[in-house]
């Protein structure tokens, strides 16, 4: 398929990238491959070293390739070594990302600490066993990509597993501003005939640049089921009309209402408001 | 609904990132139009994605030393390990985590609602209440030997985890239902979907 281009609403890449862009990056990372010595002899490891300092680290994709060598060699120690080298690269990342998750409002404050340790772990099993394993082919072509999905993955399990989500546990100290619902509730309102939103105050002004950001939205979502949530996302975030939304989705106008309806109350029972009523200025 | 193929899922969302990470403000409407089939898949991970990974830094060029909390956490992951040993089967719900398939793809396929399915691959159904086609269909939707999904089915159950601060109450296993009545019990199952599995449950003298 034909790249688009750059036209309204068309995709910026087009489908052909989804072969041959992957395709370069496989060639790039074979050439890579192919260059290091044996990783059972310690010149593997001065490499390593080498290519650091030279500031052309070894990508982590060809890591766990050479990972799954020693794996089906049944080389332990090289394996064990390889792991943990993966592992110290992602240190910072995975531990911000661990804080982040429990930073999310989700938690109750109390058990955050001890849920840490339990979140990491959980992560850690998870690369443990994807890493290892051959079948999953997309690690040696996009590894941080596919950390991405064993983080959802691991986050997704963590929620289910504690209880957490819309709907059961949540933290009576985290809210969502008032004015972020009122905001998505009067747009809803607006929406229903389809006409612009016209923001008619300081204080519904004030609702709209506090979802200003799409790390904004995505927070108070992300909760949702999949459906509601592509919903909410499409026509509040992405301004799509009502009809579109249900052209897209091949579902009807009265679905698209309906699912945002039901979105705005879990997302109300689920969090609350805040005393002081729409002012902006409780939290 | 066909099985979603989840490395054609990744390549797609990895453009998005992509996109989204070289300025260039994609819109999932963009997406969605050119990926019907993933429509719920793409949201799902977009909107994670812009809520806790966007921030996150990119690996490091080095290899830093070990945090304790790390240690720690690899310390237990290894742990666990034995689970995938022959002696002692992976668990479903390790299984479906490896396919990387969501509850919403796998319980389509099948013909199951969420709420069963995230019971299933918690155990918490009576193994013997389990219908063969259950079986066969789970197998097909993970793309493993029925065997291996039969094994799945009775590894032990996770104890509750430790915690650092005691809880007041003790931690038990809830216990387990027969499959039949959570299929009449459940809110969220269709009556089309009802009846198929009442069907097939009949002649397995479930």
């Amino acid at each position: 398929m034909e790249t688009v281009g750059d036209q309204p609403g068309s995709v910026s890449r087009g489908d052909t990238l989804l072969q041959d862009g992957f395709a370069a990056r496989r060639a790039t990372l074979a050439q890579f491959y192919h260059s290091l010595p044996l990783p059972d002899s310690p010149a593997f490891w001065q490499a390593l070293a080498e290519c650091q300092e030279k500031g052309n680290p070894v990508p982590l994709e060809v890591l766990v390739k050479v990972l799954r060598d020693a794996v089906a060699r049944g080389d332990g120690q090289t394996e064990e070594r390889l792991f943990e080298t993966i592992i110290a690269r992602l240190q910072p990342a995975n531990e911000r990302w661990v804080y982040q998750v429990l930073a999310s409002g989700q938690f109750l404050a109390g058990e955050q600490r001890a849920m840490a340790a339990d979140l990491y772990a959980d992560l850690c099993e998870l690369l443990l066993r994807l890493l290892r394993d051959p079948a999953q082919r997309f690690w040696e072509e996009h590894f941080q990509h596919s950390l991405r999905f064993a983080r959802k993955h691991a986050y997704e399990h963590f929620l289910r597993y504690e209880g957490y989500g819309l709907g059961r546990k949540t933290d009576s100290n985290r809210r969502v501003p008032h004015a972020l619902l009122e905001s998505l509730e009067r747009w809803g309102h607006g929406r229903e005939s389809d006409e612009a939103w016209e923001v008619c105050d300081e204080r519904a002004e004030d609702a709209l640049k506090a979802v200003e950001r799409g790390e904004d939205v995505a927070a108070l979502v992300i909760g949702l089921p999949p459906r509601l949530r592509t919903v909410v996302w499409l026509t509040f975030w992405e301004d799509q009309p009502v009809k579109v939304v249900g052209e897209l989705l091949h579902i009807s106008d009265r679905t698209v209402r309906n699912h945002l309806r039901a979105a705005l109350t879990m997302l109300r029972e689920a969090f609350g408001t805040e005393q002081g009523g729409f002012d902006g200025k409780s939290e | 609904m066909a099985k979603v193929n989840d490395e054609e899922l990744m390549r797609i969302t990895a453009l998005f990132v992509e996109d989204q990470e070289t300025g260039g403000q994609p819109r999932l409407t963009d997406y969605l139009r050119r990926f019907p089939q993933y429509a719920d898949e793409i949201v799902e991970f977009a909107t994670y994605y812009y809520a806790l990974e966007a921030d996150l830094p990119a690996p490091a060029d080095a290899a830093p030393e070990l945090s304790s909390e790390t240690r720690a956490a690899l310390g237990r992951a290894r742990m666990r390990q034995p689970a995938m040993s022959l002696e002692m089967p992976a668990s479903l719900l390790t299984l479906v985590k490896s396919r990387y398939i969501s509850l919403a793809p796998l319980a389509a396929a099948l013909n199951l609602s969420v709420d069963l399915v995230e019971q299933l691959v918690n155990l918490r159904f009576v193994l013997g209440t389990l219908p063969g086609e259950l079986l066969r269909r789970l197998a097909r939707a993970l793309e493993l030997p029925v065997e291996v999904v039969q094994r799945s089915l009775s590894a032990p159950r996770h104890p509750a985890r430790s915690r650092v601060a005691e809880a007041p109450l003790a931690y038990t296993f809830e216990p387990q239902q027969d499959f039949r009545q959570a299929i009449a019990a459940s809110v969220q199952l269709s009556s089309a979907q009802r009846e198929d599995w009442q069907r097939i449950l009949e002649p397995e003298n479930f």
